[in-house]
């Protein structure tokens, strides 16, 4: 009995890590487009005072360089959580505004 | 001794005379001839001075070029030598900016820092200067698609000692846009205080709401395993939702302190894995509302003698929000049901019955930032807040210890965003022991 479980266990985490290949993979052919349209630093600013504010004061753009902003809207696109799309909208936002 | 012939002026003059005065014998026509040769040389003498001028002319502006020249070298030198400071430091600013916003691995350190003076009427209590609280957040990402988090937190004791925790630690793969898979400790998804506002720099007050601390009872902080977890747009709304299996709650070692859940990553001490989630929806962008649950069982623990069992443990929660301008409205409810089960607090002495328990908690918060009504920029600055929140506690007697009602008024001034200084006065009414009069103050600096 005990070895089945391992054995479960060892599939378990084999498929997931296929799971997990194939959908970098997916998500990475995804990457959104590296030029922002001024369409977008709208939508971003409307998700940005929409969504941001939900827990905590606004932050000014200016507070964090371009790199940071990449990588804070990353994490908080998972705190909030936030759809992909969206977070990036505040991420061309903040950064078009800094 | 030989003498040469000068043509000089006074010879000139003298053919001149002598011309003239044989002229008196001459012809009309000579006479007009020499006075025309006269009036050629008076002429070429006027040219000569002419001459004379402009080559003095012309060594001036001779002179006045060469400074010009030598002008014009040393400003183009001076133009030469910016150029080329210029070029120097935009080519080095812009493989700066390349190197920065375009490496596929980047970094960040954010994070919070805390001080905290705390004055109670408590017995036994002291005025205190609380130790600060630093509590760094490490960020690292590839490309957009993971991110780890670590998050210790390091914080000073009244004994004089120092407390590092590892409050998460966790790997994060953006899986789609609606979905991101989440492993190692993470923060619990239960609850809206727990998971998005019990920071210092973003909580409103001091301190925590009653019951929603940190030290057990029926708060889930944090979990061990993995979780899926993303939001998507549904019409204008956005539905957000969260799944995880992980190691589950334990049984504290301090009978006050009930049952943790904080994520326990040193290994599981039951087979029982803890499955829960959440659900969120934002009908209006700001409005927000939260439906969280949780089952999992928790083990008893071995002592000289006597059974150990393990008991049912279940959490429901619902939390809820309204963050439109100045105004910050929230609330939450959390209720948690330990069944009957057998277990030591200390693997010295026996074990115990502990009775089915249920905790209920919950608080609801108002504050309003002035600038929706002041001029001044100071006065917009200041922030009050009112909390009410209540713990109570049915079953194993020792688990209600921290059972209260609480009163809190605050007033908060935001520096900046993530800067504020906080006040807060407290009424704990204690349903195990006096009531006590709290007064708070807080630095927090959020990074």
């Amino acid at each position: 009995m005990k070895k089945m479980k391992i054995y479960g266990s060892a599939v378990l985490f084999l498929s997931a890590t296929v799971a997990s290949a194939v959908l970098l993979s997916a998500a990475a052919s995804a990457q959104p487009a590296a030029t922002p349209n001024p369409l977008q630093i709208a939508r971003g600013a409307k998700a940005w005072s929409e969504n941001c504010g939900r827990c905590h004061n606004l932050r000014d753009p200016k507070e964090f360089s371009d790199k940071n902003w990449d990588i804070i809207v990353n994490h908080m696109r998972n705190v909030a959580p936030l759809p992909g799309a969206i977070a990036r909208d505040i991420r061309v936002f903040l950064q078009a505004s800094n | 001794m030989t003498t040469r012939f000068r043509l000089t002026p006074a010879v000139l003059i003298a053919a001149a005379v002598s011309i003239t005065m044989a002229g008196g014998s001459m012809p009309a026509n000579a006479a007009q001839s020499n006075q025309a040769l006269l009036n050629r040389i008076q002429a070429m003498e006027q040219k000569l001075q002419g001459m004379e001028g402009m080559k003095q002319e012309l060594q001036l502006l001779k002179e006045q070029l060469a400074k010009s020249q030598q002008t014009a070298k040393e400003q183009i030198s001076t133009l030469q030598k910016k150029v080329a400071a210029n070029q120097k430091t935009a080519q080095s600013a812009t493989k700066e900016a390349f190197s920065e916003s375009t490496r596929d691995i980047k970094w960040h350190l954010a994070g919070s820092g805390t001080v905290n003076f705390t004055s109670s009427n408590a017995a036994g209590a002291h005025d205190s200067f609380v130790g600060g609280t630093f509590a760094p957040i490490f960020l690292a990402t590839y490309k957009d698609l993971l991110i780890f988090e670590g998050h210790p937190e390091i914080s000073s004791q009244s004994d004089g000692s120092t407390k590092v925790e590892l409050e998460l630690a966790n790997l994060s793969l953006n899986a789609a846009d609606w979905l991101t898979l989440t492993v190692g400790k993470f923060v619990s998804p239960i609850g809206d205080f727990q998971q998005h506002l019990h920071p210092s720099w973003i909580n409103k007050l001091p301190d925590r709401a009653a019951g929603f601390n940190e030290d057990g009872g029926n708060i889930a902080l944090g979990e061990v395993g993995i979780m899926a977890r993303g939001a998507f747009p549904v019409g204008s709304m956005i539905v957000d939702y969260a799944v995880f299996v992980g190691n589950g709650p334990r049984l504290s070692d301090e009978p006050e302190e009930g049952v943790l859940l904080e994520g326990f990553g040193g290994g599981d001490n039951n087979g029982n894995k803890a499955v829960g989630g959440r659900i969120g929806i934002r009908p209006l962008p700001y409005v927000s509302i939260g439906f969280s649950a949780m089952g999992s069982k928790v083990a008893g623990v071995e002592g000289s003698s006597g059974a150990v069992s393990t008991g049912s443990y279940n959490l429901e929660d619902i939390d809820a929000a309204f963050t439109k301008g100045n105004w910050d409205i929230r609330g939450e409810y959390v209720r948690a049901h330990v069944d009957s089960f057998n277990s030591a607090f200390d693997p010295a002495e026996p074990t115990v019955m502990i009775d089915a328990t249920t905790w209920h908690s919950w608080y609801v918060q108002a504050a309003y930032r002035l600038a929706g009504i002041a001029n001044s920029e100071i006065l917009g600055n200041f922030e009050p807040v009112f909390r009410y929140s209540t713990q109570s506690v049915h079953g194993f007697a020792p688990f209600g210890a921290g059972a209260e009602d609480r009163w809190t008024v605050g007033l908060n001034y935001w520096f900046a965003p993530s800067l504020v200084f906080k006040m807060a006065y407290e009424n704990r009414d204690f349903k195990n022991e006096p009531t006590a009069d709290v007064f708070r103050a807080q630095f927090a600096f959020g990074f």
